[in-house]
């Protein structure tokens, strides 16, 4: 609570901690920010009328706060200021008291404080949750299309950004669609989904898997080069195979991934777009000199070389 | 008897107001006992150690400590104001005054400084220093209303 007047702010002071909850006074409105910036309150009660930052500054510097969380705003106005009252409402307070403070009616409010601020909270989670679940695939649990655009183009600016290197691979669970012929969709989907989660477990934390389409993931290796990708992306094609899915069209009777991969190099002048062709080429060539296999992309022609 | 409503009885017949000064309380019996009710519920939470808003263990001894400190720093800004010819200042500070007297109940204190506030903010600053001696005279009877107050729980 801010309020440059020492009475009332005891009092008011006094009637929160009544109520059984936390509350710290301020005796300006800079100072009542600062302390909304540290502590994040709930709830902010403040004076209308205050030198320097008064309450309708500080609802709208709070309001213009970026940060999420919400915070229930009672504004407290003189009696009879009828138009600071609408005023502060357009401010962005959500309440307000008229002075002298009643400490019955402190106690309304809160009430109702504390359901709203239930509410944003629960709707802040939703919204997580939503939000998360919008870049998850469902059957693997894998980050999908979008989240990978999402990924790859940060990770793209930043390793331009501060001349880092990093790896690309497509893969591609072998004669799947023989899988599905064979086994039943049911039992593809589960196929994919051990896939997936073996996968995902065998990499780096850092590294991202996502589903790329059908039957394909799409591993992103944040600091790999072609050299180092390679190798980790074998592990991954070793760990698929170990995983002893039977699948009579595969290569030795078991599910198996193909994988090509591509690495950006610092001062490459390419996109994100064009290093997923490369590695699609490079999966391409797995694919065509026998499955279960990885693959680096072609090393591109020089101009002289 | 057909003048009852003017009142109930000769035993209650006082000197009459002046015709432009109504009778006021000096100290709202219901403000007092809203922060004597809030006081004695801070003393039960304190008994658990839950509550730090005081000093003294008493809110209303506090409240009358703040009040009682913070009033003649108030009134000399309020002359100075006056000498500055600041009406912006005589009205920021007449009104921080009113809500610390609204606070505490004084009424009449209340609507002095409310006064002040009004001609501070339509120029009239050397009717506003007029009540100044006023509202230190009303001070003067808020401070021993309250100390009786506050020693007689």
């Amino acid at each position: 609570m801010v309020d440059d007047e020492p009475v009332s702010r005891l009092v008011v002071h006094a009637a929160v901690e009544r109520l059984g909850h936390e509350c710290v006074a301020a005796a300006d409105g800079e100072t009542g920010w600062r302390r909304f910036v540290d502590d994040e309150p709930d709830v902010l009660i403040a004076d209308r009328i205050m030198p320097g930052l008064d309450g309708l500054a500080l609802c709208r510097r709070v309001r213009a706060d970026p940060r999420p969380g919400y915070t229930y705003i009672v504004l407290v106005t003189a009696l009879g200021h009828r138009e600071d009252v609408l005023e502060g409402m357009e401010a962005g307070a959500d309440d307000y008291l008229v002075k002298p403070v009643d400490p019955f009616a402190l106690q309304s409010r809160l009430i109702a404080a504390e359901r709203v601020t239930a509410l944003h909270a629960e709707l802040a989670r939703h919204r997580a949750e939503l939000a998360e679940l919008a870049r998850k695939d469902a059957l693997t649990g894998l980050g999908n299309r979008r989240s990978l655009e999402e990924d790859l183009r940060a990770l793209h600016a930043r390793s331009q950004r501060y001349g880092r290197t990093y790896c690309v691979a497509m893969c591609d669970v072998d004669r799947f669609k023989a899988y599905n012929d064979t086994y039943g969709h049911q039992a593809g989907d589960k196929a994919l989904a051990a896939v997936a989660s073996r996968v995902s477990a065998q990499v780096r934390t850092g590294d991202g898997v996502y589903r790329y389409g059908g039957e394909e993931l799409l591993l992103v290796l944040p600091e790999q080069n072609l050299e180092s990708g390679m190798v980790a992306v074998e592990r991954v094609r070793a760990v698929v195979e170990q995983l002893g899915i039977p699948h009579v069209a595969g290569p030795g009777g078991v599910l198996t991934l193909s994988a090509g991969v591509a690495a950006y190099r610092p001062g490459d002048d390419t996109t994100p777009e064009e290093l997923l062709k490369r590695a699609d080429g490079a999966l391409y060539q797995a694919k065509a000199t026998g499955r279960n296999r990885v693959c680096p992309e072609q090393a591109p022609v020089q101009a002289g070389g | 008897m057909t003048q009852n409503a003017a009142g109930s009885g000769e035993a209650q017949a006082r000197p009459a107001p002046g015709p432009t000064e109504p009778v006021r309380e000096l100290l709202d019996p219901n403000r007092l006992a809203m922060l004597r009710e809030l006081d004695s519920s801070l003393r039960e939470l304190d008994s658990s150690g839950a509550h730090a808003a005081g000093t003294t263990g008493s809110l209303l001894r506090d409240l009358v400590d703040a009040f009682v400190a913070t009033v003649p720093a108030d009134v000399a800004d309020l002359r100075a104001a006056g000498e500055h010819d600041d009406a912006t200042a005589m009205h920021e500070v007449a009104h921080h005054l009113k809500g610390a007297a609204m606070t505490l109940g004084l009424a009449a204190m209340a609507a002095l400084c409310a006064e002040i506030e009004t001609l501070a903010s339509s120029g009239a600053l050397v009717s506003a220093c007029d009540l100044i001696p006023r509202l230190e005279e009303e001070f003067d009877r808020a401070r021993s209303a309250l100390d009786a107050a506050v020693s007689s729980r």
